[in-house]
């Protein structure tokens, strides 16, 4: 292809409406080398960039923001994790909650605030307190599960063609609750589930609940054994129907001893 | 106002690099600073709120995770958003199958005659330089597509926010497949020079 012959097509490829023999015909005279024609094509990228610049801005609700700075602080939070014990007994610390607060009040001082702007930073703060007040919630539990004496601690490890998984179990059998640290667990296949099980020294296998690998790798939930049920000695998971089993349909997955 | 828009793409740049760097302030200055472009762009594809809003918060979260890759010389930060959101925004239409309802809108747009454009919408939370800065690109940009002939603007538009292929546009406006290319080459290249003076500085 000539330049020439390029310049016919460049608008129509900034613009997607290429087949694709003519973007391959692009691509070819590109790659061998034409710094006249990749300009010419930057510019026409640029003009049709610029198309949506004439639409009326539209203004999206506050929860919008609010959704997209807890998936960052999601994200940057789960790449940091460190090993279990270390995990459970850190606070989350949202830096954005504080850096929005400072620069609120920056715009306060340099007075260039208007009542909308200290709105909008009032509507996305609600918003994150929620979140924080759960996050909090839950680094309690972590903090007592792991460190307190009559807490049970299993290792779950996965069985026959699952051997590769491990998870770990925290289980306070005097209050219930019990966290457990999926690790490298997959999802549960569509329309089925993850259910714990506590299984007594008579045989009983008692539901501790349901769940599913959780993105930052904990799921929680709690479980009592009732009086009659002996003492709890085995700890597996089993993949269920969505909305779970009265009682195990397949062999567990994981397994661990208490 | 050139030293101004030169100044704010110090600023765009400067944003994507605090990004890059780990900086969630600047993640969300940038998503105030434009965040109105990008949900209008969003709405006008998508026809829905709620998926619209979907896209916006999808389209800052890759910004996001996309920071460090970011290249001045291939785009401005504004046209880089704006290219994210809509390819999101078209996938969504048609995975969502709101395709056919969005285009349908679109067409109908395209055979009245283009209505007021004078409406200010919202701006976002920005000081009041950046938001006349804003207003006055709208203006140079809209005046410009008031400047292509009705039929070159309505094939642009269809073929920018449908996401749709020369044969669909041609069909959906019961022109040739021939007449639909030339007017948006022709109209793209009228737009190219016409916003080519000063072209930098946006």
């Amino acid at each position: 292809m000539r330049c020439d012959d390029l310049k016919e097509l460049i608008h129509l490829h900034a613009i997607d409406l290429l087949d694709a023999g003519e973007e391959a015909a692009i691509r070819e005279h590109l790659d061998a080398g034409c710094p006249r024609c990749a300009a010419e094509m930057a510019a026409a990228a640029r003009t049709v960039d610029m198309i949506p610049f004439a639409l009326p801005e539209a203004e999206p609700s506050p929860m919008a923001k609010a959704r997209l700075m807890a998936a960052v602080q999601q994200e940057t939070r789960t790449s940091s994790t460190e090993p279990v014990a270390a995990h459970a007994a850190s606070t989350p610390r949202p830096a954005w909650v504080l850096a929005a607060a400072a620069s609120a009040a920056a715009a306060l001082i340099s007075g260039v605030v208007t009542g909308s702007v200290l709105m909008r930073r009032q509507d996305e703060l609600l918003a994150q307190m929620a979140t924080l007040e759960r996050q909090v919630r839950e680094a309690r539990e972590s903090i007592h599960l792991v460190s307190s004496p009559v807490v049970k601690v299993v290792n779950l490890i996965g069985q026959g063609n699952r051997s590769g998984q491990t998870a770990r179990l925290f289980w306070d059998p005097t209050r219930g609750s019990w966290q457990l640290y999926t690790g490298n667990l997959p999802a549960a296949p569509s329309g089925r589930t993850y259910q714990l099980w506590v299984i007594t020294d008579g045989g009983r296998k008692i539901s501790a609940g349901l769940f599913s690998a959780e993105p930052d790798g904990v799921a929680a939930g709690d479980v009592v054994l009732p009086g009659d049920a002996g003492s709890a000695v085995v700890a597996g998971v089993t993949i269920e129907p969505e909305g779970g089993s009265p009682q195990p349909t397949t062999q567990p997955f994981l397994v661990g001893s208490i | 106002m050139a030293s101004q828009t030169a100044d704010t793409q110090e600023t765009d740049v400067s944003l994507v690099a605090r990004m890059a760097a780990g900086e969630q302030e600047a993640l969300s200055d940038l998503y105030d600073r434009y965040r109105g472009v990008v949900f209008a762009l969003a709405l006008r594809v998508l026809r829905d709120r709620a998926e619209a809003e979907e896209v916006l918060t999808d389209v800052f979260l890759q910004a996001w995770r996309a920071a460090a890759a970011f290249d001045r010389a291939r785009a401005s930060v504004p046209g880089w958003l704006v290219m994210l959101c809509r390819s999101r925004a078209i996938d969504r239409a048609r995975s969502r199958g709101r395709r056919e309802a969005a285009i349908a809108c679109l067409v109908k747009e395209a055979h009245e005659a283009h209505g007021a454009e004078g409406a200010h919408g919202a701006h976002g939370a920005q000081d009041p330089a950046a938001h006349v800065e804003a207003m006055t690109k709208r203006r140079r940009i809209s005046a410009a597509l008031g400047r292509l002939t009705p039929q070159q603007r309505s094939a642009i538009e269809l073929a920018y926010y449908g996401g749709m292929s020369h044969s669909e546009i041609a069909e959906k406006l019961g022109e040739p497949l021939g007449t639909v290319k030339t007017r948006i080459r022709q109209g793209l290249m009228t737009l190219r020079d016409d916003l080519g003076r000063g072209f930098d500085a946006m």
